[in-house]
């Protein structure tokens, strides 16, 4: 009797291991495939881009201004939290008046919340103390080739390549 | 069955094995509800995944595609759209735009929204989307005229609906195409539901054949005339006249050679001309005035040299058409070409380098077109340079695509050289 005593025990403790164990394994998965998910309905795209110069060029000591059109086409919301403009993370200042109520831009941490459809323009300020000869938009004299990635909360990214200006 | 139970437990008969089956059995339902779990979750996730690559599917089906004229002006009321206080064009006591209608097919297998027209300007300077900054126009829906939108009734194309206008308004400063001479080109970008953009530039590049010409004119064209100005058959009740039961009273703002498309352009040292001076203005026209008699009529077309050689445009011709029967205009001889601020007649013609342009006036000595306002667009449908093109890739002949202008203004040089109404 003691001995099948001890056998349930064990067996009611192997039952509740499996049975935690299965549980958090499932739950485990429906977290990654509610990511994924959600990951892949994530479609955003770059539309536009231009770049503010003039016909003279903007003096060496002001900064360059980015406009990047970004477009939710997409079933879900989407957070986009960076820019980056070849390699530097940069941090876009109001949209202006072209941006809908929606693309609001609050303190330092960049986030911005896209509605399904929502198209929100970002203006980034290309800094004087990275503009070297080669990369500067008002330079006409050279070819300045900017490689802009868009990043979203899920992981995704698109990139654009643009010419300025 | 639990009687079964007890009766084993008490003849201690096979517990073990009953004990491990139980065992198993609750093993293999814990494991089965786990797989069913993740099953259900796999298959929403295989769902998801088959509804993106549809959607995916839609996405790269999706093929809009300008037809000539890409983008032709309007000067109407829209319906739905405009209202008669707030329209395409210009009338007299109304909030005014500048209209245009985007031709577009839509090639691909699923219907198309467009969200959002950008239009954007070569050069760096000028108005027509790129003034002050080269910053581009943007288009968004609108169910009501305003500008810098296009009609929200338009914002769906069918799969196969082809020849589909757009409507989009632009304010009154703002003209298409660029009129700087040197930067003519605009490109028109459609951004759709799905994420793509469709592109084309506008004025079209001519082609004939399926080859680019070298030759190439853009939309600008003007118009010049001399002779006596009588002003009792001046266009009475023209579209944004000054009066509404006066003459339209061609009051442009002159200025010297390049001008913008606004404005009275003067070119000075046109052998033939009596003065030597025309002044060419907006295109509208009044059958009244053209066949008030005596009346000689000029007429520029900005013609550009985008191939690789240099040539002399030494002869040639324009076609213009009106509405209605009789109204077909061919065979304008070339007058001469306005090259760099000095007038050449055809014999002396200069030589178009490559990437310059010119004006080439053609002369017209009458013109009978119908009766104003209800006639009076009318539209030129091409000019050609016969001399200095003589190769497949640079045909005699070249179009820029039919243009409409909606009739024709007509500015007077009075005795003090400023201009005005009679």
């Amino acid at each position: 009797m003691l001995m099948i005593l001890i056998t349930l025990s064990l067996a009611a403790i192997l039952v509740a291991w499996a049975g935690t164990s299965f549980g958090s394994f499932s739950g485990g998965s429906q977290l990654f495939f509610a990511q994924r998910g959600q990951a892949l309905q994530e479609r955003f795209v770059i539309e536009e881009v231009f770049f503010n110069a003039t016909a003279t060029g903007m003096p060496a000591t002001v900064d360059q201004q980015i406009f990047v059109f970004v477009r939710n086409v997409g079933p879900i919301n989407i957070n986009i939290t960076a820019i980056y403009v070849n390699g530097t993370l940069l941090q876009p200042v109001s949209g202006g008046s072209r941006n809908p109520s929606w693309c609001t831009f609050s303190g330092t941490l960049f986030t911005v919340g896209m509605l399904v459809g929502a198209v929100c323009e970002f203006s980034l300020n290309w800094p004087n103390t990275a503009c070297s000869p080669n990369y500067c938009p008002w330079n006409t004299a050279v070819t300045t080739i900017f490689q802009i990635v868009v990043a979203s909360a899920r992981g995704d990214q698109v990139a654009y390549t643009a010419r300025a200006p | 069955m639990s009687r079964f139970l007890i009766f084993r437990l008490r003849r201690r008969r096979a517990v073990s094995a009953l004990i491990g089956g139980v065992i198993v059995l609750c093993l293999l339902l814990t494991a089965l509800g786990t797989i069913v779990l993740i099953s259900q979750q796999y298959d929403q996730y295989q769902q998801t995944v088959s509804n993106m690559a549809q959607y995916s599917n839609q996405q790269w089906s999706e093929n809009l595609v300008a037809i000539s004229p890409g983008l032709a002006i309007v000067n109407s009321t829209i319906s739905g759209w405009s209202t008669t206080t707030s329209t395409c064009g210009s009338n007299t006591g109304t909030t005014e735009y500048n209209c245009y209608n985007a031709t577009i097919s839509n090639r691909g297998t699923v219907g198309v929204q467009i969200t959002r027209i950008y239009i954007n300007s070569t050069g760096l300077t000028g108005s027509g989307c790129s003034s002050p900054n080269p910053q581009p126009c943007i288009l968004n829906p609108s169910i009501g005229i305003a500008p810098y939108t296009f009609n929200e009734a338009n914002q769906f194309i069918n799969p196969g609906q082809v020849n589909y206008r757009v409507t989009l308004a632009l304010p009154t400063g703002v003209a298409l195409p660029n009129p700087n001479p040197a930067f003519p080109k605009n490109t028109i970008v459609i951004a759709t539901s799905r994420g793509n953009v469709f592109s084309f530039q506008w004025p079209f590049q001519a082609s004939i054949f399926g080859q680019t010409q070298s030759a190439y004119s853009q939309g600008n064209m003007k118009v010049a005339y001399t002779g006596t100005y009588v002003s009792s058959k001046d266009y009475y009740g023209a579209s944004g006249n000054t009066f509404p039961n006066g003459p339209y009273c061609h009051n442009e703002t002159l200025q010297n050679y390049p001008a913008g498309p606004g404005y009275a352009e003067k070119l000075t040292n046109i052998a033939g001309v009596t003065g030597g001076t025309l002044y060419f203005v907006n295109p509208w026209i009044t059958s009244t005035i053209l066949e008030s008699g005596g009346t000689t009529f000029y007429i520029y077309v900005i013609i550009i040299n985008t191939g690789q050689q240099a040539y002399s445009p030494t002869a040639g011709s324009v076609d213009i058409t009106g509405p209605g029967s009789g109204n077909h205009l061919s065979s304008l001889s070339l007058f001469g070409v306005y090259y760099n601020g000095a007038f050449y007649p055809p014999a002396t013609s200069p030589v178009i380098a490559p990437g310059s342009y010119y004006y080439a006036i053609y002369q017209i000595s009458y013109v009978e077109v119908g009766t104003p306002p209800t006639s009076s667009v009318m539209w030129w449908g091409g000019a050609s340079i016969t001399n200095g093109l003589n190769s497949n890739a640079e045909d005699q002949s070249f179009f820029s695509g039919t243009i409409l202008v909606s009739g024709l203004w007509i500015r007077y040089e009075t005795s003090s050289g400023t201009g005005g109404c009679a």
